[in-house]
């Protein structure tokens, strides 16, 4: 950006109609293009928003708001605050959890140095035994899920287009867990995500949890530790910002209802 | 001034609060909230004549500074004239979706003045008053139309019958008015 002068094709009584908003059209946009390249006028702009913003903080009539307002405000940046701390636990996890394999990796390295294959084999057996577990623990979590007396099994389709998107859930509300598999489903942007919402018959909807979908336009996900015992109307998938939301921004695009 | 209140005025003067604010410290965030949402809400209030959009309005204000504190730094001028400005964008933005405002990370202030405290506001916004109750009315009247009723110079020339370039000398005199005013 030049710090030049550029020759003034606008007036000082326009710099101040900018500053306060009143400005549009082919003459805001005027005054955008020489703002670029006009150092003067830049600086002259920056005054005039301090004088702007001490005629703002004066000629309002003072008023006070509702102390509900603050309470409001303070939740929400509460709420976010454990949704964001919850994150970063969970990222803290995973960190140790791949330590604990590194850890692994760089013994079983150690031992074949020194015993050769003896202990090679049996850090691969801990690792497979270890992927296993943890397999056969999600696996039995989600058999537990679609088999449980109380499942309702829905699919959610495409609520407008074809119905190509698709989605399969399983709800226990006694277990409190909700099982997702979904299929063509196209991989979001950077900083987007899939969150699935439990529609209770009654308040607003729940978050279920994030999801993304893989190469092949497919996501599965469990989802423990939502509300007990919550009546469920159906379930809903929105795209929503990568850090969650508290309420879908906007109308889903896959919607299932319990019958 | 006394050494307790010369620490309580460095404990709460804006520049730190919206450093903790920075680091996620919320009770330096409802500092700032108790500080400024009177401002803040007046303004909306006045904007959007509207209670329940003011509140909303000052949620919004006051989300963003928690969320996007880096938005603000002391090199834009003093908060709470930032704060002002924004606010009266953001409720012209809502109530008038089809005009353009300018992006906060866009506003600048250039203020010789350095409002760090309670006190300090309470003098600058009495200076500011003073110098409102002796300005031509019109002009005040112009730069309210302007500012608060998100008005363009066009409309506001028809709305009080007088030439655009009548309105547009008006708005500048209030502005150029004020600034002398403080700088004295």
């Amino acid at each position: 950006m030049s710090n030049e002068v550029q020759p003034h094709e606008v007036q000082p009584e326009d710099l101040a109609l900018y500053a306060v908003g009143s400005l549009e059209g082919t003459e805001l946009a005027r005054m955008q293009r020489h703002l670029e390249s006009c150092a003067v006028c830049r600086l002259e702009l920056q005054r005039l928003n301090a004088d702007v913003g001490a005629f703002a903080m004066a000629a309002a009539p003072e008023e006070t708001p509702s102390d509900h307002v603050k309470q409001r405000l303070l939740a929400h940046v509460n709420r976010v605050e454990k949704r964001e701390a919850l994150h970063r636990a969970w990222n803290w996890s995973m960190a140790f959890r791949i330590a604990v394999v590194a850890l692994l990796a760089v013994g079983a390295i150690v031992g074949w140095q020194d015993r050769q294959s003896v202990r090679q084999e049996n850090a691969q057996l801990k690792q497979e035994l270890d992927k296993e577990r943890a397999e056969s623990a999600q696996a039995k979590a989600i058999a537990e899920t679609i088999k449980a007396p109380d499942t309702k099994s829905l699919m959610l389709v495409a609520v407008e287009t074809k119905p190509q998107p698709m989605a399969h859930a399983f709800y226990s509300q006694k277990k409190a867990c909700v099982f997702l598999m979904a299929s063509n489903l196209a991989p979001l942007g950077p900083g987007k995500m899939y969150e699935l919402w439990l529609l209770p018959k009654s308040g607003k909807p729940i978050p279920a949890g994030m999801f993304q979908a893989d190469s092949g336009w497919h996501a599965q996900m469990l989802h423990e530790g939502l509300p007990p015992d919550t009546d469920a109307a159906g379930f809903a998938i929105t795209i929503e910002p990568a850090e969650g939301s508290l309420t879908p921004s906007k109308e889903p695009f896959l919607l299932g209802k319990l019958g | 001034m006394d050494s307790s209140a010369k620490d309580m005025r460095t404990v709460e003067d804006d520049s730190v609060l919206v450093a903790r604010t920075r680091r996620r410290d919320r009770e330096a965030f409802a500092l700032l909230y108790d500080r400024y949402s009177k401002l803040v809400y007046s303004i909306a209030l006045r904007v959007a004549r509207n209670v329940s959009t003011a509140e909303d309005i000052l949620h919004d204000v006051f989300l963003q500074l928690w969320q996007q504190p880096e938005q603000f730094d002391g090199a834009r001028g003093n908060l709470p004239s930032w704060m002002a400005v924004i606010t009266r964008n953001r409720a012209i933005d809502r109530l008038r979706r089809q005009r353009v405002c300018l992006d906060p990370a866009e506003v600048v202030l250039q203020s010789p003045l350095d409002i760090g405290a309670e006190v300090e506001l309470t003098e600058f916004v009495a200076r500011v008053r003073e110098v409102l109750q002796t300005m031509p009315a019109g002009q005040r009247q112009a730069l309210e139309l302007a500012f608060f009723d998100g008005k363009t110079h066009a409309e506001i020339a028809a709305e009080i019958s007088e030439p655009l370039g009548t309105v547009k000398t008006r708005i500048r005199s209030a502005l150029i008015t004020i600034r002398k005013a403080l700088e004295r």
